[in-house]
């Protein structure tokens, strides 16, 4: 033994000591890894392979169940379920980011005039939350919303209790969703959901029914005509959206085949107006506006021709961070001015007279909306505003002092400040919740309506658990696991080449 | 600045050099934790065998527990020093069907494990962890000849047993009387149609609601999908199990009527609106404080709820109603039983714990607490089945369970060509289409067909073994069409599906 050099012995030493780690991650993950990946390529069924089977048959299929997944319904359905669940990512991260941004200022040790504007909103907020509280107790008859009373005073206390106590308070109660176990959570949404009983409803209902006769009392051109508006406001947006593209492609900031893309996407809610039934019949009208600023932009930039060029698909991450913004607010200008249309029909309808609060869970239209609006909450207070509240301690005061002679307003400071210097942790943020999204919605699905109505809140991770478990179809399962993995490998991909180009940018 | 970097430095290196003590400490620390909790262990306290049963946390079950060690020494069941062979413990915290396969096809499964009805029996059948009991459930008598014949199909797979009884319950009305007289309406009868159902079904909601206001009154909780097309003369399989027939007008008119009482008429709630209600929980969800509430006339349920209708300050008056039909008179009929787990390192013992469930101990104790149906139905025949002393408000609701699990009651379905589950969730899936307004009756049951049909051929070509069955059975399908097109009778040698077997012979179809 004293024969071995004390540098091996040391290696020996030292891998004796990682042993441990090293098994568990051989054993616990390198194995299963490698085994689903064999398993998606075979017929692994539990009925027909497991420790119990005398003489069990498992046969390498080929990609038979990824041709299988890819051509059944099911599949396309679950899919569709988690990029609705996704799309609330990015108001997670705004949220997330306001949220940083608000616990980020002190108001102990802050200027004299933040610790007074600071106390200045908090009486304000603390007057209007209890007007709003009296106003809706006026409403619904001394009755029903008092839990929403009580819970807004619980959040006036606890704005109080902040001032009072400095932001670690506030800090803590943000982060209150990360550290509280899933399940107990959506039970809890679940009883704020109940569409009888639960405090939202019970102050919706009221509210709706002032609604409901609002409508009846007034004319329907006035509602009529928010679709035209709405039409107006998304011709506008698609033709903002395109007269920037075509300046970024002018001044060489965007290639020629990275516009194509992020075009098609601004035009993707004119798509889905064209199809959808409530808008389906008016939406040409949409269409042709849309078409003609399009011409008249694209044939005006072309005729002025490129100040600078770029390669082909350069700048495609800027491009569609953009139309991303812009897409949104087209999406949620169709929406509102299509429920807006709507409301005196809705109002007037004889079988379920004036308007009724949502049954969120329950009804096949609202389950995915009021799991997103969970996923919102959860977001708000995640690690996310954890890294934005580092993120933002690492901005160089010297920047802000720079902006500050430069007579920067508020807003300019941190558009031209903060958020460039977030860009590395919005990447990263964007990065882990893209396949957070993709991967999650399992425990909320199982917990609050077992991906019902009618499928409509099964993500993909719970089909996976469907397909392996309920049905024991092992090798389908795991297919369905790595047709998920490439899925987020290739948005992951994406993200790193495009959207860290931005951030280096 | 250097000293004290170099402190830090230096102190980074003492808690290195402590680290391994550190790693020997928390080493130690486990080693010793991990001794007690072996110790602790149930079977470290006993030196009998433990058996463990997988089963729901039903307060029950304590004292179903203290009841087997009773029969064993009463039954000479003890060893050498007077003590029961074995004890059994409830695990009630891996309940949930995942779990149980995830745990018995990794060896580690509760030696008996309370499995619902045959598509569970099957499914655990088929991927092989449950142990054959034909023959000791003959020697040991918990055969089929100790409980209901309608069971049949739901404890038995190609002629084997895999399971015996712990209850039994066929679904009927528990009728709430007060609720009746508050409206001043008249009760129920014994059974009902589609058209009686609906017509006083409108007058008690007319009456307990007020107009141009949200239903809080209705007249049903929910109704049975399965029972209403039967009742039509329709099953969702064929005669011999290889084609799903749901693309059916009787299905499409099953679909139509529910959504009718639903949404036109109002006599059964809405998802939604028992979403509204479920403000409590637990076992049993909150359907009995609806019932007992008013709220709803009437549920659909079994005996076992009396366990919760007993605990009410103010017993209820209560009466039992067949649950309505369109044509022909039925009932289904569902089991939680208890099967052995083939790994198990105790079978000889757990199949004892079978035997106990057909005993008189283990039946005249569900009499007594009213969890369902006892499993022996000669126990069911006793006085202090149908009269419990204590409880008057229930007589003649007892004997009206076990007589409709005895007559009209028929098991489910079972085609071996597709898993139950997987027809349970695309028929599921289609009729919550419906009720959420995303489908008509017509598509729903067009889609319904063809996607079950779709899983049959799936299952066909994954398990090819099946294959020479299917044929055989398509080739009787066709001489019993044949027969049907002629208007003859069916010979019952070829059908297979349990349903067809009672309906056809009791509608003078059966050869």
């Amino acid at each position: 033994m004293s024969s071995i050099p004390k540098s091996r012995k040391n290696v020996y030493t030292g891998l004796l000591f990682l042993a441990p780690n090293i098994i568990g991650v051989l054993l616990f993950v390198v194995f299963p890894v490698v085994l689903s990946i064999c398993m998606a390529f075979t017929d692994w069924d539990l009925t027909k392979n497991n420790r119990y089977k005398a003489d069990p048959d498992l046969n390498f299929i080929g990609f038979e169940n990824f041709v299988r997944l890819f051509t059944e319904h099911e599949f396309t359905q679950y899919f569709q379920n988690t990029l609705f669940l996704m799309m609330g990512i990015p108001f997670g991260m705004g949220a997330a980011l306001v949220a940083a941004i608000l616990l980020s200022q002190n108001p102990k040790s802050d200027s004299a005039k933040a610790h007074k504007w600071l106390k200045m909103c908090t009486f304000g907020l603390l007057s209007v939350v209890l007007g709003v509280s009296i106003a809706m107790l006026f409403v619904s008859g001394y009755n029903g919303a008092g839990m929403m009373v009580l819970l807004m005073c619980l959040i006036s206390g606890i704005l109080m209790f902040g001032v009072l106590g400095g932001n670690t308070v506030y800090r803590t109660l943000f982060y209150l969703p990360s550290f509280t176990a899933g399940v107990p959570t959506y039970v809890l949404w679940k009883k704020l959901y109940n569409p009888r009983t639960g405090p939202i409803n019970t102050t919706l209902t009221p509210a709706l029914e002032k609604l409901s006769a609002v409508v009846d009392a007034l004319p329907i051109w006035l509602f009529t005509s928010c679709r035209w508006i709405g039409f107006g406001l998304i011709a506008a947006l698609f033709g903002y959206g395109i007269s920037k593209l075509l300046k970024m492609w002018r001044d060489g900031e965007i290639g020629s085949v990275a516009m194509l893309p992020t075009m098609l996407a601004l035009g993707l809610p004119i798509l889905l107006a064209l199809k959808w039934s409530y808008t389906a019949g008016v939406s040409w009208a949409l269409l042709i506006a849309c078409a003609i600023i399009l011409t008249v932009l694209v044939v005006r930039a072309v005729k002025a021709k490129r100040d600078f060029t770029c390669a082909g698909f350069d700048g495609f991450g800027s491009g569609i961070l953009l139309v991303l913004g812009l897409m949104v607010l087209e999406f949620i200008v169709l929406g509102v001015s299509t429920v807006l249309t709507n409301l005196p029909a809705m109002v007037s309808d004889p079988s379920d007279p004036g308007l009724s609060a949502p049954d969120w869970l329950g009804s096949y239209e609202w389950a995915k909306p009021s799991m997103m609006i969970i996923g919102f909450w959860a977001a708000i207070g995640s690690n996310n505003m954890l890294l934005y509240l580092a993120a933002l301690t690492n901005v160089p005061k010297q920047l802000y002092e720079a902006a500050d002679i430069d007579g920067a307003s508020r807003w300019a400071r941190f558009w031209n400040v903060t958020w460039p210097q977030l860009a590395p942790t919005t990447f990263f943020i964007a990065v882990m919740s893209t396949i957070g999204g993709l991967q999650g919605g399992f425990e909320m699905a199982r917990s609050l309506t077992n991906g019902g109505p009618a499928g409509a809140t099964t993500p993909i991770s719970f089909f996976i658990y469907n397909e392996g478990f309920e049905t024991g179809r092992l090798g389908y399962s795991a297919a369905i696991a790595w047709v998920l993995f490439l899925m987020i490998f290739t948005i992951t991909t994406f993200n790193w080449k495009f959207g860290n180009r931005y951030v280096n940018d | 600045m250097h000293c004290f970097a170099c402190q830090i430095v230096n102190t980074l290196l003492r808690v290195i050099e402590a680290m391994k003590y550190i790693f020997l400490i928390v080493a130690v620390v486990l080693g010793i934790l991990s001794g007690i909790t072996y110790m602790r262990f149930p079977d470290q306290n006993t030196d009998v065998p433990v058996i463990y049963w997988v089963t729901d946390p039903n307060p029950a079950r304590k004292e179903q527990i203290a009841a087997f060690t009773k029969w064993q020494l009463k039954h000479g069941h003890v060893t050498a020093d007077g003590k029961p062979v074995v004890q059994i413990k409830v695990d009630a915290a891996n309940s949930s069907t995942g779990k149980k396969i995830i745990q018995s096809v990794s060896g580690v499964g509760g030696d008996t494990m309370d499995l619902f009805n045959g598509r569970h029996i099957r499914y655990f059948n088929d991927i092989g962890i449950l142990e054959d009991l034909t023959e000791d459930a003959k020697k040991m008598k918990f055969d089929l000849s100790q409980t209901y014949a309608a069971l049949e199909s739901e404890l038995f797979v190609d002629g084997k047993q895999y399971a015996f009884p712990c209850n039994l319950t066929s679904f009927m009305y528990w009728v709430n009387k007060d609720a009746f007289k508050a409206q001043g309406q008249p009760l129920p009868p014994k059974s009902w149609t589609w058209e009686e159902f609906e017509r006083m079904g409108k007058a008690f909601v007319g009456a307990a609601n007020k107009p141009g206001e949200t239903r809080l009154y209705f007249y049903a909780d929910t109704v049975d999908r399965t029972q209403m097309h039967r009742s039509l003369g329709l099953s969702i399989f064929n005669e011999t199990m290889t084609e799903c027939t749901l693309d059916d007008e009787r299905y499409v008119k099953t679909l139509a009527k529910i959504y009718q009482w639903m949404f036109e008429d109002q006599i059964i709630p809405t998802e939604a609106a028992i979403l509204a209600f479920n403000t409590e929980s637990g076992y049993a969800g909150s359907t009995p404080q609806l019932l007992y509430r008013g709220n709803f006339a009437m549920i659909r349920s079994g005996r076992f709820m009396l366990i919760q209708f007993r605990k009410f300050e103010k017993p209820m008056d209560l009466d039992v109603a067949e649950l309505p039909y369109g044509e022909f008179r039925n009932a289904t009929i569902a089991t939680r039983a208890a099967s052995v787990y083939v790994g198990g390192k105790n079978k000889e013992l757990t199949k004892l714990f079978l035997a106990f469930l057909a005993s008189e101990d283990y039946n005249m104790h569900l009499v007594k607490d009213a969890d369902a149906l006892p499993p022996n139905p000669k126990y069911a025949e006793t006085e202090e089945f149908r009269r419990p002393k204590g409880h008057e408000n229930e007589w003649g609701t007892h004997e009206r369970f076990y007589e409709q699990a005895n007559t009209i009651a028929i098991g489910s379905v079972y085609s071996p060509f597709v898993m139950d589950i997987t027809v349970d969730r695309i028929s599921k899936r289609w009729y919550e289409k419906v009720i959420n307004k995303m489908s008509s009756p017509e598509e729903a049951a067009t889609m319904t067909k063809k996607l079950i049909d779709r899983e049959i051929q799936r299952t066909l070509h994954e398990k090819p073994w099946l294959n020479e069955d299917y044929e055989k059975s398509v080739a009787d399908q066709k001489k019993i069409d044949r027969l049907k097109a002629e208007g003859k009778k069916i010979p019952l040698s070829l059908v297979r599906n349990s349903f067809y077997k009672r309906y056809y012979k009791e509608m003078g179809m059966a050869e």
